[in-house]
């Protein structure tokens, strides 16, 4: 039998595009999978001296039962006049993972967004049947598609889980306090630190129970 | 009083198959060819075990839940909140201050304005 990795259940893998234009959705991502107890991973996390970017990922992804897979950034590049292909790479890496992998890893779940619902069908419609909503570039309603996804997960029994509005209010409030937070920290918004700073949203978040 | 802990017994798909899974330690308990006989097993385990049944789908979600818990209305808790692993214990203090700091200071205004 192999050994699952610690927090497996509880560890979602972030796959999205890291530029500047993106930056409000991704700190939204961030800030709803921990308000919804979970944690979240991804490519930006410190990595390994020595260790390779892609072998960074696949590392990620086997840890991850969960994951959130943006394809927004399909246009051609202003720079470059090419596409970007690192998101629907990572997205095929998680699916083989999930199809070919242990035990444990038969069960991952994956969310894949977009800006507009059925967009990917012009450009990567192999993937139907997948969980796919499109958020329109807006955090409010990003922060529902996540938060109702990933509530399914958890008993609503036995645990009080914030409702996407609240989520997304506790948000705008966490929205506030960030440019002091940056300036305490010496970090440039523009390019947080991941690790640090997904460790401040969870701090944030329990200094302000629901 | 000690926290009961409650067994959860999962019905995940395997391969063509469907398999029987104690959530606890991860064990296999069975395999079956269909989801019915899958769910049958786990449901008599479940049943004795007091524990909660929790059957999946084809694409890992979960689809429905049935608990043999004796407890019908066990208490509420939140979720609980999930910290990253930091390479350095040092930024660990340093973000905490800085995070309680920043939130002082809100209410402190908030405090001030009302």
């Amino acid at each position: 039998m192999s050994k699952v990795p610690v927090d497996f259940n509880k560890n979602v893998f972030i796959n999205c595009p890291f530029d500047d234009l993106y930056t409000h959705l991704f700190n939204a991502i961030v800030f709803s999978v921990h308000d919804i107890g979970f944690r979240p991973r991804c490519a930006l996390e410190a990595s390994n001296a020595g260790q390779s970017r892609l072998n960074k990922i696949l590392d990620i992804i086997s840890e991850c039962k969960y994951s959130i897979h943006d394809l927004s950034r399909t246009e051609l590049d202003a720079k470059s006049g090419l596409p970007r292909f690192n998101m629907p790479l990572e997205l095929g890496l998680d699916l083989g993972c999930k199809r070919f992998g242990k035990l444990h890893q038969t069960e991952k779940v994956s969310l894949i967004l977009d800006v507009e619902r059925f967009r990917y069908q012009k450009f990567i419609s192999d993937i139907s049947g997948q969980d796919i909503y499109g958020h329109n570039n807006k955090e409010k309603k990003l922060i529902n598609i996540v938060r109702d996804w990933l509530s399914l997960e958890l008993d609503p029994r036995l645990t009080i889980v914030p409702g996407g509005n609240k989520i997304f209010q506790r948000y705008q409030k966490f929205q506030i306090a960030l440019p002091a937070l940056c300036d305490n920290l010496n970090w440039n918004p523009k390019e947080l630190p991941f690790a640090d700073f997904s460790f401040a949203v969870a701090t944030w978040i329990s200094e302000n129970p629901i | 009083m000690p926290k009961k802990v409650i067994k959860h017994i999962h019905v995940i798909p395997q391969n063509d198959g469907w398999v029987v899974k104690r959530e606890d330690d991860n064990r296999l308990i069975s395999s079956h060819e269909t989801k019915q006989e899958a769910e049958n097993a786990a449901r008599k385990i479940a049943r004795t075990a007091k524990g909660e049944l929790v059957i999946h789908n084809r694409d890992g979600r979960i689809s429905s839940r049935d608990s043999y818990n004796t407890d019908p209305l066990p208490p509420k808790v939140p979720r609980e909140v999930l910290f990253p692993v930091l390479t350095s214990k040092m930024n660990e203090q340093t973000i905490r201050k800085a995070v309680k700091k920043v939130i002082q200071e809100s209410q402190g205004e908030t405090s001030n304005g009302a």
